[in-house]
């Protein structure tokens, strides 16, 4: 009789252990924050020197990700320039207004950056910092899914700097020694700023040097040697 | 009374056990009845004349096999053949004998026939070879021009004559005097080997296989360009392609990056410079061009788009850098010690040279008067045998000569009618057994094929193939 009646206790724990959990959701404000893939750094280095053509200004554009629902309206994102920046907001940047749009949680923070004569000699900081707006809080920060991380800061490195692309010493035995001379006149004749394997190819690094020499030898026919800024004559 | 109760539990349980064990016992020890009556399976034998078979694309195969066997099959056999070529298997007929027009593509397959008995399943099979060559596999790439209009044939090994394949398979013309056939093989990439055909007014790649037209002058050299005497090689280890024309030189990718080998050319190479439209590809890292301009050699590094000056040495056979005389004619001889012949006739202030080059190293330079070779000096067609034998063929007017290159003497070895003007001869280099030389009858292009011998005369002293019902023939190559 004491077996059966223990027997019984059993089963009807084991009937117990099998009721349904509810599941609880979300209940709070929702945020915003910048975000990073697995690997990403929370930094950025931007050079006007490296485009095709002089640029007076250029947009960046950083990724930011909602924490909670997605609305039916939207959203406006505030984005402030923190403490440690050194370039001048207004003069140097822009944080312009952004929106999150309603039914979306990611947004490219479109920051702005002004080619201003003092980025000829110096990189200039802009700290971004998410701060809270009218429709937004900042979110809560560090690892989220995926391996993505929220941050609540990113650094912009700004300049008008040329400095040697980290792709040359594999590409040296096809163009060349690197000379900011060089590089750009690479730039206006071919119209690219990338010359990396990855991006030119074999047939690019080929048969660019050879593009490059016949160029510069209608650019010589009329200006004379092409000297770098070592004065060495430049030649592919 | 406890006693007893837990006596009779016990008793029960023993007695089950005893049982159950009891039970166990009388199956493992009973006898097993056991059929060894022995039943003959029906075996069969499959047999064919032959197990190896090569085709033309689109003729018909017939394989008719003999099926033997040991006896009969109540309810008799299902068959299927299957293909296999490279990691794909697929099966392509159900049929007992096999009797189809062969769509394949060009290749080398492995056929497997499969017959099942299906009594019982088991299955019997054999394995045959079958060697598809497209349509147009190996012959000669006939250039000529028919009433103002450039015209590429075709004479397959087997006789067969395509008057205008290229025109025929992508219905169109294809403007421009027509110049120059080549065919370009790069080692071990045979889907990407290619027809280039040069006009006047521009190149068109077709498929050697199929002649499809796979490329034009935008896409080959990367603009729109017209051409006056073009040429093309390849380096030793096939790691470039290169274009001459106009004395512009201009390099392709090889086997090193197959996955560039159609894109276009490069520019022309910057340089002062005039080559004559032949590559001499001497050694493995270097193929060398001569500069009618500067009278010199010149040399190209695998894999670069740079021309220099090659190296002279004044106590070799010639100085290479500084040769001072025209190229006329050149052309691939054989190998010795390993290395290409490579066959000049240049033209200098006093007469015509013969030259040569075994590998980059310069090796006959010597004058040729016509007193010992007739008409050296005017000959305008020239083409050396690949063979260990040193000699070399040329042709003026309507008779040709065979040039004993050792001992710098010549002898006609045969004379067309004298309205007959020999306009090329080309050696088939694959086996320097055969020669195929072109004549202009007014305005009727004759193709003649002769038999060489193990001397270099042609056997029976005259052609042994002539083919007719062309225009004025300017180009001969061969297609392998």
């Amino acid at each position: 009789m004491k077996r059966i009646i223990n027997i019984y206790w059993l089963a009807i724990a084991i009937l117990m252990g099998c009721q349904k959990e509810d599941v609880s959701f979300y209940n709070g404000e929702s945020g915003i924050s910048f975000y990073l893939n697995n690997n990403e750094v929370d930094s950025l280095n931007y050079s006007f020197a490296y485009n095709a053509f002089e640029k007076k200004s250029d947009t960046l554009f950083i990724k930011m990700r909602l924490q909670g629902y997605v609305s039916n309206s939207d959203r406006k994102v505030k984005v402030t320039a923190a403490d440690g920046t050194t370039a001048k907001e207004g003069v140097d940047f822009i944080l312009p207004e952004a929106v999150l749009k309603a039914g979306e949680n990611t947004i490219s923070y479109p920051l702005v950056v002004n080619n201003t004569a003092k980025m000829n000699e110096e990189a200039y900081l802009i700290k971004l910092q998410v701060a809270a707006s009218e429709d937004l809080k900042v979110s809560a920060l560090g690892k989220e899914i995926g391996n993505t991380t929220a941050t609540d800061t990113y650094k912009v490195w700004v300049s008008n700097i040329l400095l040697k692309p980290v792709y040359w010493t594999e590409m040296q035995s096809y163009y060349g020694v690197f000379s900011k001379t060089k590089y750009r006149f690479m730039v206006q004749t071919l119209g690219i700023t990338d010359f990396s394997l990855k991006n030119v190819g074999y047939y690019g690094a080929y048969n660019y040097p050879l593009k490059l020499r016949i160029a510069l030898l209608e650019y010589e026919k009329v200006n004379g040697e092409l000297i770098d800024e070592f004065n060495n004559r430049i030649s592919f | 009374m406890n006693l007893t109760i837990e006596y009779h539990f016990n008793m029960k349980r023993t007695i089950f056990l005893f049982s159950f064990l009891s039970l166990f016992w009388i199956i493992g020890c009973s006898k097993f009845e056991q059929d060894f009556t022995l039943n003959k399976i029906n075996e069969l034998t499959i047999s064919t004349e032959k197990t190896a078979f090569e085709l033309v694309q689109f003729d018909s195969l017939l394989i008719a096999p003999t099926i033997s066997e040991s006896s009969s099959s109540p309810q008799g056999y299902s068959y299927e053949w299957k293909a296999i070529i490279a990691d794909t298997v697929f099966s392509f007929s159900k049929e007992r004998d096999l009797h189809m027009p062969v769509t394949f593509s060009p290749g080398a397959y492995l056929l497997q026939y499969i017959v099942t008995d299906k009594s019982n399943g088991s299955q019997t099979m054999k394995l045959y070879t079958l060697k598809v060559n497209g349509a147009f596999y190996e012959g000669w790439l006939v250039t000529h021009n028919k009433q103002n209009k450039g015209v590429l044939s075709f004479v397959r090994s087997d006789d067969k004559v395509f008057l205008s394949p290229a025109q025929d398979v992508n219905h169109k013309e294809y403007p421009g005097k027509a110049l120059a056939t080549h065919y370009s093989y790069l080692n071990n990439y045979p889907a990407l080997a290619s027809l280039l055909y040069f006009t006047t007014e521009g190149v068109v790649r077709f498929n050697p296989n199929n002649f499809d037209e796979i490329g034009n002058t935008a896409g080959i050299m990367g603009k729109s360009m017209t051409f006056v005497d073009p040429g093309f090689g390849i380096s030793t280890l096939a790691s470039d392609q290169y274009i001459i024309d106009n004395g512009n030189l201009y390099a392709g990718f090889g086997i090193f990056n197959p996955e560039e080998i159609l894109s276009p050319f490069s520019d022309r190479f910057t340089g002062d410079y005039s080559l004559f439209p032949i590559a001499f590809p001497a050694t493995p890292f270097a193929t060398y061009f001569y500069d009618n301009k500067y009278k010199r050699f010149m040399q190209v590094a695998y894999r670069t788009r740079i021309i220099s000056n090659s190296t002279g040495n004044t106590t070799a056979a010639f100085n290479m850098s500084n040769v001072n005389r025209t190229m006329v004619a050149a052309e691939k001889g054989g190998t010795t010690n390993y290395n290409s012949n490579f066959y000049f006739v240049m033209e200098g202030t006093d007469g015509r040279y013969f030259m040569s080059l075994n590998g980059a190293t310069p090796k006959y330079n010597v004058k040729v008067a016509d007193t010992n070779a007739p008409d050296f000096s005017r000959a305008t067609k020239f083409s050396a045998s690949a063979s260990n034998i040193e000699n070399m063929y040329y042709a003026y007017d309507n008779k040709i000569y065979l040039y004993d290159i050792k001992n710098n003497t010549a002898t006609k070895i045969y004379e067309f009618a004298v309205q007959n003007k020999v306009t090329f001869l080309q050696v088939q280099k694959k086996t320097s057994k055969q020669i195929a030389v072109s004549t202009l009858n007014g305005t009727a292009g004759e193709l003649y094929l002769f038999q060489i011998d193990d001397m270099g005369h042609f056997v029976g002293n005259t052609y042994s193939k002539k083919f007719e019902g062309f225009g004025d023939i300017i180009h001969l190559s061969y297609r392998d």
